[in-house]
């Protein structure tokens, strides 16, 4: 395969629905690794608390933020609906889709000023570690979530910008409008999964 | 995908060293490390974890100097244009520099050729298994003797740590990176990959993994093993934080390299090729690919607890301030029971099929095998515990994970049961790759009965961290996959590099291999007994006679492996005799193709129309294969 070579004649294409049942596929199979990684943390949480060594399940006063902890939630559950929203109709999705990506990067944006204001530090106590440790990676994840979403609201703008003159997708048999769309299906399905695992780490950080 | 080269003139040789390659990924490696400490150095200095403090280390430029210089590695390879091209809503390409003509040096950079891939992983993981195996034998030098050491305990701790990092770490890799990357897409019909560049990402990625590892003797080693153990992990010095580097590289790595491959088998299936005729060893690849997609993911949560205890002090594994090195534990052997398994799984794939093309029979009981690999993925999840019958774990649990890992014996069995079955009345060719079989058959066998004693709470309490369990792994291990992994050269890389390997020097790596192999961990079974402990260095000097034993035959597995390694370089390099396109006479999609397979694998997407194992079925079809450049 060479970036500027051609398909020779006698070499018939790989079928077209290949990469789209790829991007499908992927998309779900990312949901369960996902899963599995904050799992760890979910565990750590019930764990410790259960255990409560030497009494230190929190030491000292340990309470969250609960204002930010709801408005990041309602920002997440926000970005995902809007972006499931776009998933649906992937070429006139721009206005969509960018406001997905604001409000994905609010959030985050959201959890670093939450950091700043915590009247706790990572060493208070077994509480103060899982809060600490989930809320980090799930940022570090909500950014590469942030990252795929803008390359699908690039797509989409420059779709749009360039319409039929586009460099046609090398390599992908598939019509570029559909891989736009299983591509965008693909990143909104991850991103309300996402969203789905933080709204169950604020129920347990949070509520419990 | 486009398919072939277009040839155009070689820049000269200077000029194709800059550019996106291993050199420039070396140089931004290192720049983006020193860069990274630097960082670190700002940030906090010197690290005020709980420990470490009175070492004056700064874990904090330790790791940000491996994730800058990681970052760095990836960059000089190039992995970063496609991202931002990405960014730039550019539209996603498949194509990438993989013309033939490119000679060597498209091993040496980013290549989404899965064939060259595949032999990327093969060198790579081949020299840290070098490593590995060079560690074990300095381990075994230093119990020569129970009083005069040749090293002292910590360094000896480190070796021990090292050797099974390396070993789990990589070996996990050894399977499905050089082989299942190699032939999962020509036994499917496919192509490629379904995320060619993903597939390259996780092997880079290991290297440099590996790299990390190795840097631990620069920071006074690790002295937890390969199971990291806390809380000693967050009393070691900064050579524990090259192991929580390396093995979240590892864990991010074997979590890709399980997306991508069971993304390719579901998706990417050529028409005809239904669930039930997928090869054997792709079934293997399936259940792997399974456990490394979800198992791996908590290896890679359980460090990053552990790297957020070394830096920004929270206290997961710190009972002191309300964590509990139990926690690790449990999470670590969350993995690291299917660990073994995803170890193993890929050898059962290999061991089966490789079976019918040597006793020319079909595979006995396809679906039984099928069975047994899903069973073992499925139950491999829920027996995690018995690694914690000695740790002071509910003793009422110990009866519900005492059963669930005796259960796992009883798919495992359907596994070598579907092996003997097919080896019974078969017209048994022994060859060097059948030898190897049979030899994972006579190891595995021990192995695993073995392990039931281990899984049996009682006889744990007595046998757990001693030889006895050691023995045992390396039974399941190296007798189960490193004898598989030989199979597969032996029998694969002749098709994969259009050269012969010598018969005669395959047959004296086997049996000087095997005998070496029984002889030294078989007497380790006895020293577990007699109460050898896993990870001190010294013991009674009542047990230096068979642990001199044990040594001598160890150096005995070394010889033989540099026979392995003088037929690989002889017959691949100095005396290359073309081999035909199907040495083995296999039924096998991958051995219709010709020999070296061309870049573009098929020239059409073939159609499968036969069961995988028409062996002695008259008459005997062979899956219909569409080869590029004509029939083999």
């Amino acid at each position: 395969m060479e970036a500027s070579a051609p398909l020779a004649d006698h070499i018939k294409p790989e079928p077209r629905e290949w990469q789209l049942r790829a991007l499908w596929v992927g998309a779900r199979m990312l949901c369960g690794a996902a899963a599995f990684f904050f799992m760890a943390f979910l565990f750590a949480y019930f764990y410790l608390r259960s255990l409560d060594v030497n009494k230190s399940w929190k030491i000292g006063t340990v309470n969250p933020p609960t204002g930010f902890g709801v408005g990041i939630v309602v920002v997440l559950v926000a970005s995902a609906v809007l972006l499931r929203m776009a998933s649906k109709r992937p070429t006139e999705a721009l206005p969509l889709g960018l406001t997905a990506l604001a409000l994905a990067l609010l959030s985050v944006v959201l959890q670093v000023i939450a950091w700043t204001t915590l009247g706790f530090g990572p060493a208070s106590g077994g509480y103060a570690s899982v809060y600490v440790g989930w809320t980090a990676w799930y940022a570090v994840f909500a950014l590469a979530c942030v990252y795929w979403i803008e390359t699908q609201v690039a797509s989409i703008w420059r779709m749009g910008r360039e319409g039929v003159k586009r460099p046609r997708a090398e390599g992908v048999p598939a019509d570029d409008v559909e891989l736009l769309g299983a591509g965008l299906e693909a990143c909104s399905l991850f991103w309300a999964f996402y969203v789905a695992l933080g709204v169950i780490a604020w129920v347990v950080l949070y509520l419990v | 995908m486009s398919a072939i080269a277009v040839t155009t003139e070689k820049p000269p040789a200077w000029r194709r060293l800059i550019g996106f390659n291993l050199l420039t990924a070396i140089v931004l490696g290192i720049a983006g490390y020193l860069i990274g400490y630097w960082i670190g150095g700002r940030i906090n200095t010197p690290s005020t974890a709980f420990f470490s403090a009175e070492a004056g280390e700064n874990d904090i430029s330790v790791f940000l100097g491996y994730g800058f210089g990681v970052i760095g590695f990836l960059i000089g390879l190039g992995f970063a244009n496609y991202p931002v091209r990405r960014l730039l809503g550019y539209p996603p390409t498949l194509a990438e520099h993989e013309s033939a003509d490119e000679g060597l040096g498209r091993y040496f950079r980013l290549c989404t050729d899965h064939k060259v891939v595949a032999m990327q992983y093969m060198i790579g993981i081949g020299f840290f298994f070098a490593i590995g195996g060079l560690n074990a034998m300095l381990i075994r030098t230093e119990l020569l003797n129970p009083n005069s050491h040749v090293f002292g305990a910590n360094q000896y701790l480190t070796l021990v740590g090292m050797h099974g990092s390396m070993m789990m770490g990589m070996m996990t890799s050894s399977i499905l990176g050089p082989f299942a990357n190699w032939l999962v897409p020509l036994m499917i019909g496919s192509r490629r990959m379904a995320f060619p560049r993903i597939e390259a990402f996780t092997f880079w990625l290991l290297m440099a993994a590996g790299v990390i590892l190795i840097t631990t003797i620069f920071f006074g080693g690790f002295q937890t093993g390969w199971t990291g153990y806390q809380p000693l992990g967050s009393q070691g010095t900064a050579g524990y934080d090259a192991y929580v580097g390396f093995f979240a590289l590892v864990g991010v790595s074997m979590t890709l390299l399980g997306f991508n491959l069971l993304a390719t088998i579901i998706t990417m299936r050529a028409p005809g090729m239904t669930w039930t005729r997928l090869p054997i060893f792709v079934w293997g690849v399936v259940s792997t690919a399974i456990l490394m997609l979800l198992a791996s993911p908590m290896l890679a949560a359980a460090l990053f607890m552990g790297a957020f205890d070394r830096t920004v002090q929270t206290a997961f594994f710190v009972p002191g301030n309300g964590g509990s090195s139990f926690l690790w534990q449990n999470l670590f052997w969350v993995f690291g029971h299917p660990e073994v398994y995803i170890v193993a799984l890929p050898g059962f794939g290999i061991a089966l099929e490789l079976l019918p093309v040597f006793c020319r029979k079909p595979l006995w009981g396809y679906r039984i095998a099928v069975a047994g690999m899903l069973g073992v993925t499925l139950l491999s999840f829920f027996v995690w515990q018995h690694h914690l019958f000695v740790s002071g774990i509910n003793a009422d649990l110990r009866p519900f994970y005492m059963l669930s890992t005796e259960l796992i014996s009883i798919p495992t069995g359907f596994i070598f049961l579907c092996a003997m079955g097919t080896l019974w009345r078969g017209r048994i060719r022994l060859t060097v790759p059948m030898l190897f079989v049979l030899g994972w058959a006579f190891n595995f066998l021990f192995g695993g009965i073995s392990g039931v004693f281990l899984s049996d709470a009682p006889s744990d309490v007595t046998t757990h961290g001693t030889f006895f369990s050691m023995a045992h792994f390396h039974y399941t291990i190296m007798g189960g996959l490193v004898f598989t992994f030989f199979a597969a050269i032996y029998y694969w890389i002749p098709k994969m590099t259009g050269y012969k390997l010598s018969e005669v020097l395959g047959k004296v790596h086997f049996w000087t291999l095997f005998l070496a192999f029984n002889a030294t961990f078989g007497p380790l079974f006895a020293l577990g007994f007699m109460g050898m402990p896993r990870r001190v260095v010294t013991y009674p000097t009542s047990l230096q006679p068979l642990n001199d034993w044990v040594t001598v035959c160890a150096y005995a597995i070394a010889l033989s492996m540099l026979v392995f390694l003088y037929n690989v370089v002889a017959s691949l390099i100095f005396k290359r005799e073309p081999e035909v396109a199907n040495p083995w006479n296999s039924k096998s999609p991958e051995f219709q193709l010709p020999t070296p397979v061309p870049v573009h694998d098929f020239d059409r997407i073939p159609v499968f129309d036969a069961d995988p194992y028409p062996y002695g079925v008259e008459p005997t079809p062979a899956p219909t294969v569409a080869p590029a450049g004509g029939t083999a």
